[in-house]
């Protein structure tokens, strides 16, 4: 077993971490950075190391040589990297094995292998797996892009071999876009991923984004935790998720998981993962990629199977057997994320800096607040803009947006414009209630209608300017100073006329 | 000495010119079209700002005061609201009617970040909406556009270069 881990990451994922670790018994130790000396995450974990001077052209939690050295050089057992920054880095996994840390994920093989979207697809394909356009490799020439583009069908999208994030795709609908962009995108990926390698797959309009959670152990045991819907999202920045998916029936999930375990087991999957799917209106679904860490809304599922994903990935980390088998795995009630940013989203989601100056949480039964701010905490533009996460778990679909709608209500943050208003909209919109919507919905369904807004609540805050105006104002002067007061209004007028 | 405060009228005037008349009670009372609002601002225990009206309570929060402009919070949204009393509304709308065009429009950074890329050159005419540059900030890239149809005058912004709040990344000369 485990007995000491390095968390690699930051933020509310690292104090999510660390809050398992030490409950399984393992010693805890953080990253102490110059930009957040006095982070959250730093005063949860047992033991804080500081991260060495460097010339800061490489950002600590991409810095895979002093990261290493940091474990190995305070006889640390293993390196958790959490999500984003190197959690999907095949040559940091390696450089953690070299040095005798085990690295909390998969093998440097899959994650190799699952980061090269074209190798990706092949194993799908072996597995089984529905996809879009089958696999052809990557296209060397404007030509093959063309020929491949034509025998498809329109529209088509040409992506990066090495691309994610929404990043290197660029989408064709017809024959004479294609040489251009497959130009464009040849470049991007060269500047972007260092590799200029692109592929093109049937471009799906106005999908639905549905991911199921995969769990293996290195015994070939591969479980999977149902699935969780993420297609409330903008710009491929998933805002809300939820789990289960109103979208699926019984069989289109029995469908989709066996899928999902197929794809794991012909890739020789361990630890945690997870299998992206895109789902058409006429309900077919198709591989889109595998995500070989920790997610983000990864509680929603935490909370309709009971089980605790960190858990079990250190406990596949540390070589043991999966504690649990496919029939253990029920899934209870519903289960929602609001994603917490600090973004105006009144002015087009641009990112809200400042300090955070007072915080108010809500706290009822069956909600859960993952969070790596308290007030104080500074929002500067070096870091992600996510502060926390609302999750809540109801009986059914209905009571879930309730509750969360119930708890958004209490949830203040002062001193940053967060995206709190938006989720509140997005959970009173009919549309999303009856649960029929996809990833257009945002920018189809919602348009400008961005936040929510209470009856009348232009109206309070006017009077709330003018009450504080009042205030401010009250004490100055003698009444004979002020102009309206003490001036004749005919005067006044006169006056006016000279302007 | 107590001001006269009584029974004056304030008005709040919004970003659109949209107008919010309130007559003043008096601290504690409001009255519009004919309907009295009784407020009351509470601070609670952990430095949460309320803002009750007839007994509802808003969570509320001041964002900055600059003379009578105020931009405030309620329920999380922002606002802006200009406070002025019937004669300064005039005078506002008057000068408003007389201010002479600027002829240019300068596109500042509204966050620190870095210039990812420039679209635009000196002498280039650009519509209103064309895309002027990307600026990345909490690794999010935001596409500054351009605010009016024109001519490119100036360009400061330059590519991979860190730009704090606030400063001048292009000019635009109004066609």
């Amino acid at each position: 077993m485990i007995k000491s881990i390095l968390i690699a990451n930051r933020g509310e994922i690292a104090i999510r971490i660390a809050r398992t670790a030490k409950r399984m018994g393992i010693k805890t130790y953080g990253i102490r950075t110059k930009k957040e000396p006095n982070a959250v995450y730093l005063s949860k974990v047992d033991e804080v190391v500081d991260f060495p001077e460097t010339d800061g052209k490489v950002p600590e939690f991409l810095d895979i040589p002093n990261l290493v050295k940091l474990a190995a050089d305070n006889h640390i057992d293993s390196m958790h990297p959490g999500y984003g920054y190197l959690s999907e880095n095949a040559d940091f996994a390696q450089a953690c094995i070299d040095n005798g840390v085990i690295f909390v994920g998969p093998s440097p093989k899959i994650i190799r292998d699952m980061g090269d979207k074209i190798v990706a697809k092949e194993i799908a394909q072996r597995a089984g797996v529905p996809m879009l356009g089958g696999t052809h490799g990557g296209v060397p020439t404007a030509e093959a892009a063309i020929e491949q583009a034509n025998a498809m069908g329109y529209p088509v999208i040409i992506k990066a071999a090495s691309g994610g994030g929404g990043r290197g795709m660029r989408i064709c609908w017809k024959e004479d876009e294609v040489a251009r962009n497959w130009k464009l995108c040849t470049d991007e990926a060269t500047t972007a991923f260092n590799d200029p390698t692109v592929f093109i797959e049937k471009y799906l309009q106005n999908p639905k984004h549905i991911e199921f959670q995969i769990v293996a152990d290195k015994y070939g045991n591969v479980v999977h935790l149902g699935e969780r819907e993420c297609s409330i999202q903008r710009k491929h920045q998933k805002l809300m998720e939820e789990a289960p998916s109103p979208a699926l029936t019984e069989e289109m999930r029995e469908k989709m998981a066996a899928a999902a375990v197929n794809l794991a087991k012909e890739a020789g999957y361990e630890s945690l993962g997870t299998v992206e799917f895109l789902l058409d209106a006429q309900g077919n679904f198709f591989f889109m990629e595998m995500n070989t860490r920790i997610q983000v809304e990864h509680p929603v599922t935490e909370m309709i199977t009971g089980l605790n994903l960190v858990e079990l990935q250190l406990l596949i980390a540390s070589g043991e057997k999966l504690p649990v088998e496919q029939k253990d795995i029920k899934l209870n009630g519903w289960a929602i994320e609001c994603r917490i940013n600090a973004e105006d989203v009144q002015g087009g989601f641009t990112p809200s800096i400042g300090l955070i100056k007072n915080l108010r949480l809500p706290s009822d039964n069956n909600i859960r607040i993952d969070s790596g701010v308290r007030v104080g905490t500074e929002i500067t533009p070096f870091f992600d803009s996510m502060i926390a996460k609302l999750i809540v778990h109801g009986k059914d679909r209905n009571d879930a947006i309730d509750l969360s709608l119930r708890s958004l209500q209490h949830f203040s943050v002062m001193g940053v414009k967060t995206t709190i208003p938006f989720c509140k909209q997005v959970l009173h919109n009919e549309v999303f209630r009856k649960g029929d919507f996809n990833t257009a919905f945002i920018e189809k369904v919602l348009g400008d209608n961005l936040i929510y807004k209470e009856p009348h609540e232009d109206l309070i805050a006017a009077l709330f300017a003018v009450s504080t105006y009042n205030h401010d104002n009250d004490f100055i002067g003698d009444g004979e100073d002020t102009p309206e007061a003490g001036m004749d209004p005919w005067v006044l007028q006169k006056r006016i006329r000279h302007l | 000495m107590q001001s006269n405060i009584q029974n004056r009228t304030l008005i709040a005037v919004g970003p659109n010119e949209e107008t919010y008349e309130f007559q003043v009670d008096n601290k504690y009372q409001f009255s519009t079209k004919g309907q009295k609002l009784k407020v009351e601002m509470i601070e609670e225990a952990d430095g949460i700002l309320l803002f009750a009206c007839e007994g509802v309570r808003y969570p509320v929060e001041i964002v900055s005061v600059r003379q009578n402009n105020y931009e405030v919070m309620v329920n999380g949204v922002s606002y802006n609201f200009t406070v002025e009393t019937p004669f300064s509304l005039k005078r506002r709308q008057i000068l408003a009617a007389n201010k002479p065009v600027s002829d240019t429009e300068e596109v500042r950074t509204p966050m620190p970040g870095k210039i990812v890329s420039v679209a635009v050159k000196v002498g280039q005419e650009v519509k209103q909406g064309d895309p002027i540059l990307v600026l990345e900030a909490m690794k999010m890239q935001n596409t500054l556009t351009a605010p009016i149809n024109g001519i490119v005058t100036v360009v400061k912004a330059k590519e991979a270069t860190n730009v704090g709040k606030d400063e001048l990344l292009v000019e635009i000369k109004r066609q």
